[in-house]
């Protein structure tokens, strides 16, 4: 499985300032558990997004990713620190917080866009969110994951990457991320 | 950071002695079954509208998914040939569209068929900058003659609308001739790399 990302500058008038697509480096220690429990029938011990050890869920609410406009603790979410990915990651380094405060982002609804496509010898599917500045100033991004679900009440972080650069989002500007699934043959 | 697959095979005659082993290689052999049951959780809807679909079933039927009771779900029992670890006798090569083993051999005692055994799990963890789990199934041959098994797959439980179906999440060729009396084995790991 290859994962891609894209980020998707624009400011308060819908310009895109700029335009970055990477591969990402990304699949962290909690997505190899969550998987592994799910295929085995044998429920993991997950560290979730605050550090405190959960047993996974094996049944509907694994890997809801599916976050709803305000909530930061799923789906794709976005920070400001600059660590590089380790594997054994259980968060944001330093998740940006949803709101409208100073250095808060407005968090849309998580998109999982589908079905997933065959092109060529790849399928693929995409993860979507907008994050709006509206905190009265600039918002700097240096890292971005994916939060999904342990149970329906706990979250882990199975994808982080650093970005090659700062975006910084302009006050009234927005961020979007993508993140592309493959599978390939 | 790629989520990588890799498999490895050995076959034993009916004393057990080891008659070949490959080395474990890795894989490019996800299909696209695997990323429709993984898009079905993510999406944590129990009926996705739209709806997600349709993909076939290993046995080639249209479904439309939803978010799976017991996703991934791949712990196949003995004798059980839904789901687990699966060989075949087909050299086709594999095709991202591919949603079954081109000639799946069947469970049993009769001519050409195997007996599946139970498929177990080892999560082995963090080692380095890897992370990894190994899952492994052993086919038995007691039909009275040679199989020469050249492709194996992993099948998977999803759902659709109220029960479950199965797909397959990879396929690879592979080529070990299995002699009456004996068996071989297929490790599947699954390795994630920092």
């Amino acid at each position: 499985m290859n994962l891609d990302y894209e980020v998707i500058l624009r400011d308060k008038n819908g310009e895109i300032l700029a335009h970055l697509k990477q591969p990402a480096r990304s699949w962290l220690k909690q997505w190899s558990q969550l998987i592994y429990g799910g295929m085995a029938g044998i429920a993991q011990s997950v560290l979730d997004i605050n550090g405190v050890a959960r047993t996974q869920s094996i049944t509907y609410d694994l890997l809801n990713i599916a976050g709803l406009a305000g909530n930061a603790n799923l789906g794709v979410v976005a920070g400001v620190g600059t660590d590089p990915v380790t594997i054994n990651d259980y968060r944001l380094q330093s998740q940006v917080a949803h709101g409208f405060g100073a250095g808060q982002l407005s968090y849309q609804a998580t998109e999982i866009i589908y079905p997933p496509s065959v092109s060529g010898a790849e399928c693929y599917f995409q993860v979507k969110r907008i994050f709006i500045n509206g905190s009265g100033g600039p918002v700097s991004v240096n890292e971005i994951g994916v939060y999904g679900a342990i149970t329906s009440s706990y979250s882990a972080c199975i994808i982080r990457d650093v970005l090659v650069g700062t975006v910084n989002i302009p006050d009234g500007g927005s961020m979007t991320v993508i993140y592309r699934v493959k599978a390939v043959a | 950071m790629k989520s990588q697959l890799y498999v490895r095979t050995q076959t034993r005659d009916r004393e057990g002695r080891l008659l070949n082993r490959t080395r474990m290689r890795r894989c490019l052999s996800f299909v696209q079954g695997y990323n429709w049951a993984i898009c079905a959780q993510f999406l944590g809807g129990s009926a996705p509208s739209p709806v997600l679909g349709p993909v076939k079933d290993t046995g080639g039927t249209n479904r439309n998914l939803r978010t799976c009771g017991i996703p991934f779900r791949s712990n196949g029992g003995a004798g059980v040939t839904d789901m687990g670890i699966r060989v075949g006798t087909s050299e086709v090569a594999v095709a991202i569209n591919q949603y079954s083993l081109q000639a799946p051999i069947a469970q049993g005692l009769g001519a050409g068929q195997m007996e599946h055994m139970a498929q177990t799990f080892s999560f082995i963890g963090v080692t380095g900058n890897q992370c990894s789990f190994e899952t492994q199934r052993v086919f038995v041959n007691n039909s009275g003659a040679p199989i020469a098994v050249r492709e194996t797959a992993t099948y998977m439980t999803v759902y659709y609308p109220t029960t479950a179906a199965y797909i397959m999440a990879a396929r690879d060729l592979i080529s070990e001739d299995v002699p009456d009396g004996g068996a071989v084995t297929v490790t599947y790991t699954i390795r994630i790399v920092a």
